[in-house]
């Protein structure tokens, strides 16, 4: 019987139940839901990359990895598989822009087997089994020479499409690629870059990756090491990625790596000591190869010489065919000399064989210079005295002899032709001369570039010995930017689901007290008449929370069923724009369902056990009379006579209405706060995101492009570029600066950020304004110390006056012990990255060394149709490194707004309905007591619009107020969204603009004008006579 | 003409399957100035008939013409302001504005009508001088039907409908009210029309209409009717 009653209570009053199903619903189902989105992004990841084999843990050697260090990797216990790879950076031309890219090596093997449906004949050069799958979207994978798969992702891979062309223009100088124009074959998604919007930190370009490119690994030159290698660890495919289990398993083997890498980092050593030492070797053995050859053809011009020598005596023609050949002799060793000049610059090594040539080339004169002198001896044993020296004169002296024998004689013919030889040999001995003056100012350069060669090879042999041994590297996927940042976003998103639902359950406990306590009321007699007939006040109050239980119940349930799949599933296709994790496995985490539950139910419990505990207690005589109607009160508005008198009654009995039931009153403006609040979340948020751009790109820097110089740029490499953009024509404003990238330390763990020391301080403040978020105040720099960006100094609690630890990046961007203190003089509004500013007198005076610009901040006024060639162009010019510009780093973020759209479009459907909740409950609740007031008005002859009025006004007014209050805590609740959402690498804006003021009061009253819309025939539905007919 | 003609009136409500007539015919006239006392047994369908005069319920047949105007023929709107500048309306159970003190709930009437009475001098008049500031659930019964009635006559209608007027007090205190109508009617000028089951009623009436099961049983005009104040029950 009573089950029955509670039943007939239930549907005798659909409304009032309704209201509590519905609020139990929004409330236990967004609890559930968005608690239950971390778990369920968590499992998305965990399954796609155990789907697509990511790997554990990644080892990489400072100096390269050869295959005995895999095959060490391999026997470590508790590593299942192993993957040997190549990585490099380079800066690539895409669609005529320079993107930072790492390249990423493919074994290709497999691929190709499995592209040709050949799996069984896979030829895997390094028995790599592939991990780090890639996924791809469109086209294929590649595996023939100079072809490449690239990011399928939206942001990243705008230009590009299958059948594209990128140049690589810039890379390693190890030349790690033989191949540096690729075709894109295929677009991809790779589990090894689950993220983006950050793939990483890069020594070139920009300082971050923008792109990856996986490559066939033969594409990777054969004298390239392994970089690195991946790694999965047995069993750690069933745990979930990022759980605690998971996470120490993993630590196990990275423990173990740990343990074998100093045998692996000395090994690596021995193996490069070895190798450099033999390339020393080789490169000795094949220049004292290429020496003994030279010296074997010199010997061979010698042996031609001496056949000249012995052919000197006997004829003329002999004479000067062996001067001839002597001469050319000459020339031979003058163009090898010639040779190894050149090579000298080129090969230290190849000097020694040139300098020994050139001993040898001297040994030959030297013998030369014998046989000459020999021929003189010769010359004077015909018995003429001659000499070299008096030469000239003496064949002057026998031609004058020869005149005085008749011509034709014997003794003129024999005169003659001594005549003739003597002549040759003077000829002979002039050109020897000339020979050996060269020979000896070659000697000399050659014994300065013997030293030289000595020099350096000691230096070779040097470098050699001191080589240190390589670092092994062991990270595991909380060093991996996608599934790191992944993870956090995930753990995010559970901050903000324990705070956000709170409103929720706060206004379904004021509903259910508010209709509790109506329920009560309305059945006073009903109790009292149970309590007469002998029920215990247990059993009468299991009524009411029966009721109560079953519509909290229900509602739980509801609301876990509808919103435990869609919150996790909007949430991630929210998320789906920087992350690739596709959306899987989405079920209901049960301990948090109960958990939900719990709260719902119980809450509800508490309210109904709260409103009925008074009437309970009551006698039942005094309950079957009529509860006396709740007095009339004066309230404090009345006491403002002028005002007060002023109204008209209608606004009298709505002030005195709405100050009359205190929870009613609570619970209204609870639940319109609350849904103003999160309206106001929602736009803030999207204002949040969109000062980012508008900010940072509209009111704080000037600049819209960014030229960065190599390294080894001279300072007219430096004057050129800015002469070149200071010309006018292609930027309004140019500013240098020396930009180095640093890390800071403490507390807050390790932050990348960019040391910026502009040249003229004047100029940079043209471009980039340095001012206070608040007062917008300028920040200047002073001659001392650093300014930094906002979120640096939030980050590690800095304000102006503390000190600034600020540490060397080594190259792998970790932070290096060498930290320098410097006090902090500034703090500067920043939206985007992470920059310390220091003028030069401070740099110097902290750092001891004069910061030389290396970097350009320009204003261009080139179009942007023509910015790729104006890159190009710019890119050409000696020692320019990159051209970059703002626009691409604006799109991302443009993006990215559209993510946090559809939070908006929950946020405001949330909202909606915790309005339409409570406005209805309220209208209801009030209707229904009301319902002789609102006859008596109708008999009085109040028309309709004035009877809406009587009802809705109150409801209005208290939409207002809670739309007012609720203001106020949207910022708060904003501000709480934003910090917590807010990623590494950006601050949000921090202001909600006022049309978002604007727009959430005013949504706010729309949603009460709707449903006064819809509580409008239910008072046209109040039948006079009926309801005047009895008492209460 | 009469001021008040009610001619064949039928009011018949559809009961599910049951049509139920709870008029049936009626047929009388009032004149102006008169204290007009209906009286009948409980569903005799006397309220019923209230109802329709006063705006309240339309007639399922026949004509109600109140000062040469056909109500009977009125839209809900034309009915709403029927009852608003025409009708004064006195209920058993009072029926105030919880939160409204007694001044509030006269003005509350007399701000939407045309030609109303000064709400404090009305309350004045009923003898409520004293207890303008007091809200309904600090007055007593009797006083709570005299700011009703203030609140009827401050509308200053052309017809004062009582349901019942006395049915929730005490014989001493309907008395005293049954007097204030009695003398509102006589001073005023105005038709009042009393509508109780207490055939003790009777007396103190210039015209009785008596009715039974839905239809007139009697009209009967007394010539000098007795003062509320001697009338006993």
């Amino acid at each position: 019987m009573f089950n029955k009653e509670v039943l007939r209570s239930i549907t005798g009053s659909p409304g009032r139940f309704l209201a509590i199903f519905a609020i139990v619903a929004l409330g236990v189902g967004f609890y559930a839901g968005l608690r239950m989105t971390a778990p369920d992004m968590r499992l998305a990841a965990d399954a796609f990359y155990d789907a697509n084999d990511l790997m554990d843990l990644r080892v990489v050697s400072t100096m390269g990895m050869a295959e005995g260090d895999v095959d060490a990797i391999r026997d470590v216990e508790g590593v299942d598989q192993v993957m040997g790879a190549y990585e490099t950076d380079v800066v690539a031309d895409i669609a005529g822009e320079p993107y930072t890219v790492r390249v990423h090596s493919l074994p290709m093997g497999k691929i190709k087997a499995v592209e040709q449906g050949k799996a069984d004949e896979i030829d895997l050069r390094f028995d790599m089994t592939q991990l780090n799958r890639l996924v791809v979207e469109e086209g294929r994978l590649p595996y023939n020479q100079g072809e490449c798969a690239m990011s399928a992702d939206k942001i990243m891979s705008g230009p590009l499409a299958v059948g594209d062309t990128v140049r690589i223009a810039e890379m390693d100088a190890s030349e790690p690629l033989r191949v540096t124009e690729y075709k894109v074959v295929g677009l991809v998604h790779a589990p090894y870059y689950a993220s983006s919007a950050t793939m990483g930190a890069s020594s070139l370009g920009s300082g971050a990756v923008e792109q990856f490119m996986y490559v066939p690994r033969t594409d990777f030159a054969d004298d390239y090491p392994m970089t690195e290698a991946y790694l999965t660890v047995s069993g750690a495919r069933d745990l979930v990625s990022g759980s605690f289990d998971y996470q120490s398993l993993v630590d196990d083997v990275k423990k173990e790596l740990a343990g074998i890498a100093g045998e692996r980092e000395q090994a690596r050593l021995g193996e490069l000591k070895r190798d450099a030492q033999e390339e020393l070797d080789s490169k000795r053995r094949e220049f004292e190869a290429e020496r003994d050859d030279v010296y074997a053809r010199l010997d061979e011009a010698a042996s031609e010489l001496q056949s000249a020598k012995d052919q000197l005596d006997s004829s003329e023609a002999q004479l000067a065919e062996g001067e001839r050949e002597y001469q050319s002799g000459v020339r031979e060793l003058a163009a090898k000399r010639q040779d190894a000049d050149a090579q000298l610059s080129q090969a230290q090594s190849e000097l020694d064989a040139r300098a020994a040539e050139l001993e040898s080339g001297q040994a030959v004169l030297a013998e030369k210079e014998a046989e000459l002198a020999a021929g003189w001896q010769q010359a004077e044993n015909v018995g003429i005295g001659i000499t070299p020296q008096n030469a000239s004169e003496k064949i002057e002296q026998l031609k004058n002899y020869l005149a005085s024998f008749p011509e034709g004689s014997d003794r003129y013919n024999q005169l003659a032709q001594q005549i003739a030889m003597l002549e040759g040999l003077v000829a002979a001995q002039a050109s020897f001369d000339a020979a050996k003056a060269q020979l000896d100012e070659g000697a000399a350069q050659l014994a300065a570039g013997r030293e030289q060669l000595e020099s350096s090879r000691a230096d070779a042999q040097a470098q050699i010995d001191s080589l240190e041994a390589p670092e092994w590297l062991v990270m595991d996927r909380t060093k991996n930017y996608g599934a790191e940042s992944f993870d956090s976003d995930a753990g995010r998103v559970d901050s903000i689901a324990q705070l956000f639902p709170f409103v929720f359950f706060l206004v379904a406990a004021l509903v259910a007290l508010t209709s509790m306590t109506r329920m009560v009321d309305e059945e006073r007699m009903q109790i009292g008449t149970f309590k007469a007939l002998g029920y215990s006040r247990a059993r009468i109050t299991s009524k009411y929370m029966l009721y109560a239980g079953v519509a909290s119940l229900g509602g739980s349930v509801v609301g876990i069923a509808l919103l435990s799949f869609t919150l996790p599933a909007i949430i991630m296709v929210a998320y789906s724009i920087v992350y690739i994790v596709p959306i899987a496995n989405l079920q209901v985490d049960w301990p948090i369902a109960a958990m939900a539950t719990l709260l719902g139910v119980g809450i509800t419990l508490a309210a109904t056990a709260f409103a009925s505990v008074a009437t309970l207690r009551e006698s039942p005589a005094a309950l079957m009379l009529p509860k006396a109607p709740k007095a009339g009160k004066r309230i404090l508005l009345e006491r403002a006579r002028p005002l007060w008198n002023r109204l008209s009654f209608l606004w009298k009995v709505t002030f005195r209405n709405i100050f009359r039931y205190k929870k009613r009153l609570f619970m209204t403006v609870a639940g319109i706060a609350g849904c103003t609040a999160l309206l106001l979340t929602g736009f803030g948020l999207q204002d949040s995101i969109n000062d980012i751009i508008d900010k940072h790109y509209g009111e704080l820097i000037e600049y819209n492009a960014v030229v960065s110089m190599e390294s080894d740029a001279t300072a007219e490499d430096r004057q050129a570029l800015e002469d070149a953009l200071a010309d006018g024509a292609t930027a309004s404003k140019v500013a240098m600066a020396y930009d180095e990238p640093m890390a800071v330390t403490g507390d807050g763990g390790e932050l990348s950020v960019q040391l910026i020391v502009p040249e003229d301080l004047q100029a940079f403040a043209e471009l980039w304004h340095f001012r206070d978020r608040l007062t917008h105040e300028g920040v200047p720099l002073g001659n001392e110390g650093a300014v930094v960006t906002e979120k640096v100094a939030t980050r590690f609690g800095l304000s102006v006056g503390d000190m600034l630890p600020l540490a060397e990046q080594d190259q792998m961007g970790n932070a290096t012990d060498d930290v320098c203190a410097l006090p902090v003089t500034g703090i500067v509004e920043n939206y985007i990255g992470h920059s310390v500013f220091m003028s030069p007198s401070a740099y110097e005076q902290a750092f001891g060394s004069d910061p030389a610009p290396n970097e350009a901040f320009a204003n261009t006024t080139v179009a942007a149709s023509d910015r790729s060639a104006f890159a190009q162009q710019m890119q050409s010019a000696d020692g320019v490194k990159t051209v970059s510009f703002n626009d691409e780093t604006i799109d991302t973020y443009r993006t990215a707004l559209k993510s946090v759209n559809m939070v908006v479009v929950v946020l405001i459907v949330a909202a909606a309905l915790l309005a339409f909740i409570v406005l209805y409950n309220l209208t209801n609740i009030n209707i229904a007591e009301r319902m002789r007031e609102i006859a008596t008005l109708k008999v009085l002859g109040f028309t309709r619009r004035e009877v809406d009025l009587y009802i809705f006004r109150e409801m209005l007014i208290l939409a207002a107020l809670g739309a007012l209050i609720g203001l106020g805590l949207g910022v708060f609740l904003e501000n709480f969204v934003v910090t917590t959402a807010e990623v590494d690498a950006v601050m949000f804006g921090r202001d909600i603009h006022w049309p978002s003021f604007v727009l959430a009061f005013l949504m706010t009253m729309a949603f009460a004008v709707v449903v006064a819309a819809t509580m409008r025939g239910k008072l046209d539905g109040i039948d006079m006579v009926e309801s005047l007919k009895s008492n209460e | 003409m009469a001021f008040l003609e009610v001619r064949n009136v039928c009011k018949t409500y559809q009961m599910g399957e049951v049509k139920v007539e709870a008029v049936n015919d009626m047929d009388f006239d009032v004149e102006q100035g008169e204290f007009v006392v209906v009286v009948g047994p409980s569903g005799s369908g006397k309220t019923t008939l209230l109802n329709m005069i006063g705006g309240m319920d339309t007639v399922t047949s026949g004509t109600i013409t109140l000062d040469g105007s056909d109500i009977s023929a009125y839209s809900p709107r034309e009915a709403t302001l029927y009852r608003r500048h025409d009708i004064g309306f006195v209920f058993q159970f009072y029926n105030l504005v919880q939160n409204l003190n007694a001044l509030e709930n006269v003005e509350l009437a007399s701000q939407i009508c045309k030609d109303p009475l000064p709400a404090a001098e009305t309350l004045k008049a009923v003898g409520l001088g004293h207890r303008l500031e007091n809200f309904p659930g600090q007055l007593s019964g009797g006083e709570q039907q005299r700011v009703a009635i203030a609140r009827a006559l401050a509308k200053n209608p052309k017809l004062l409908l009582c349901d019942e007027p006395t049915g929730a007090l005490d014989y001493k205190t309907g008395k005293a009210i049954l007097k204030l109508l009695q003398k509102t009617c006589y001073d005023s000028g105005k038709c009042v029309m009393v509508i109780t089951h207490n055939a003790a009623l009777e007396a103190i009436a210039d015209r009785i209409i008596r009715i039974r099961e839905g239809h007139v049983d009697a009209v009967e005009l007394q010539e000098s009717p007795m003062d509320a104040d001697l009338l006993e029950w």
